[in-house]
């Protein structure tokens, strides 16, 4: 490659010009090359003299050999706006990129963080229960001032006795229903403290009002005071 | 044949380089190359040479505003191709949408009157000082001694790269080279005072 390019340098430069022609020339003569052809207008009129008897032997038509054709298309683009605006346009849009990621990021801690304090509103402890622990489940209802789609499902199943059954207000087939509450909550009982079972809800409940599934969703707390 | 595809060498790249970076002097350049190509390429779907050197020239207008996105993840004379034809059949479609009582649209009028340098293409003086030069060209090519004649044909009619002309002809690379450039030269001695005409 080293040697090609070396020998090119030597050759004339009406022959590099012809070599150039037939896109056989090295990268650097090339890179060079068109340097020289949009400094010089009597090397482009060369080039173009190569361009058009390549076009006559290849039986091109007669219309492309016209150079009006290039004014004619470069006059038209004139007529446009020029390029260098668009892509400084285009450069100031992509200097705007870099800080999108953190306009998401600040948006979704503002959501979690207003979905934090309206848990923690319904989160209020019920009554306490004189035995065991008890599971709130909060039935939907429309907040003060806040839109239908925003309403946060309410209820409060509470366990009414020491035993570890759990019937759900909502269920739509108790028996379905019950079988699920009491493996739930005897995990519960068995690994979770009022604590960290609250702070999971609360995290679940942030998680289901950032992705849209507020509605839907049951806040379920897990009543501390009630032991 | 040939197995260097125009349009990914380094001279396209350049030119789509400098383009981009606001040069219009280099987008010329990549006109000059590949405008009978295109030319060619519209006239087998547009069968009126005047229509299709507009519809050619609209081509490489769109390309030249779709440089801004071109990324060079093609070559450019695919990407230059592909433009052409879309707007060639973009053409055939508002050609039969267009009924020839309709009016010109205030938009149409003013592309037509943009186009004056269009209809001097087309123009019988034009026409046939392109004829005459095509004439005198081959003619020229014919009293070419046979190894200058053989290797601008081996070239430009058959398309092959330097290195399949050098295993044909039986010769070292420097010497197609050379013949091919001599074969210009004598050509263009004869062009050059046609065309400054």
């Amino acid at each position: 490659m080293e040697k090609e390019t070396s020998k090119q340098m030597k050759t004339p430069f009406q022959e590099r010009l012809s070599t150039f022609t037939d896109d056989e020339l090295g990268d650097f003569e090339a890179r060079r090359m068109v340097h020289e052809l949009l400094e010089s207008p009597e090397l482009r009129e060369k080039w173009t003299r190569y361009q058009v008897i390549g076009s006559i032997l290849r039986k091109e038509p007669i219309e492309a050999l016209d150079p009006a054709f290039t004014e004619t298309v470069m006059e038209r683009i004139e007529k446009q706006p020029a390029y260098v605006v668009a892509q400084s346009q285009k450069q100031a849009k992509r200097a705007t990129h870099w800080f999108k990621p953190f306009v998401g990021v600040a948006i979704a801690a503002s959501v979690a963080a207003l979905s934090l304090l309206f848990v923690s509103r319904y989160l209020v402890p019920v009554a306490p229960e004189p035995a065991g622990p008890s599971l709130t489940l909060q039935e939907p209802t429309v907040a003060p001032g806040a839109s239908a789609e925003s309403a946060v499902a309410q209820s409060e199943v509470t366990e009414a006795d020491k035993s570890t059954e759990v019937t759900p207000v909502s269920s739509p087939t108790p028996a379905q229903m019950g079988t699920m509450a009491s493996a739930t909550s005897q995990r519960a009982a068995v690994f979770l403290d009022d604590t960290v079972l609250n702070s999971f809800l609360a995290s679940h409940a942030e998680f289901a009002a950032h992705m849209g599934f507020l509605p839907q969703v049951r806040i379920v707390g897990f009543d501390s005071d009630a032991q | 044949m040939n197995t260097k595809t125009c349009g990914d060498n380094v001279t396209d790249k350049e030119l789509v380089l400098r383009v981009q970076k606001g040069d219009k002097a280099a987008f010329d350049l990549l006109v000059q190359k590949y405008q009978a190509k295109i030319i060619t390429l519209v006239q087998r779907y547009v069968n009126d040479p005047s229509i299709a050197l507009d519809v050619a020239q609209e081509a490489f207008v769109k390309a030249y505003r779709g440089l801004e996105t071109f990324r060079g993840e093609s070559a450019f004379y695919t990407w230059l191709y592909r433009i052409a034809i879309n707007t060639a059949k973009n053409h055939l479609v508002a050609e039969k949408r267009r009924t020839p009582e309709s009016e010109i649209s205030a938009q149409d009028a003013e592309l037509y009157s943009d186009n004056a340098a269009l209809r001097d293409i087309g123009s019988p003086e034009r026409m046939l000082l392109a004829q005459e030069i095509e004439t005198i060209v081959l003619q020229t090519i014919e009293g070419l001694p046979q190894e200058l004649k053989t290797a601008i044909l081996l070239r430009e009619v058959e398309g092959m790269s330097y290195d399949e002309i050098a295993s044909t002809m039986a010769c070292p690379i420097g010497t197609v080279r050379s013949r091919i450039f001599r074969a210009r030269e004598v050509i263009d001695k004869v062009l050059e005072p046609l065309l400054s005409r």
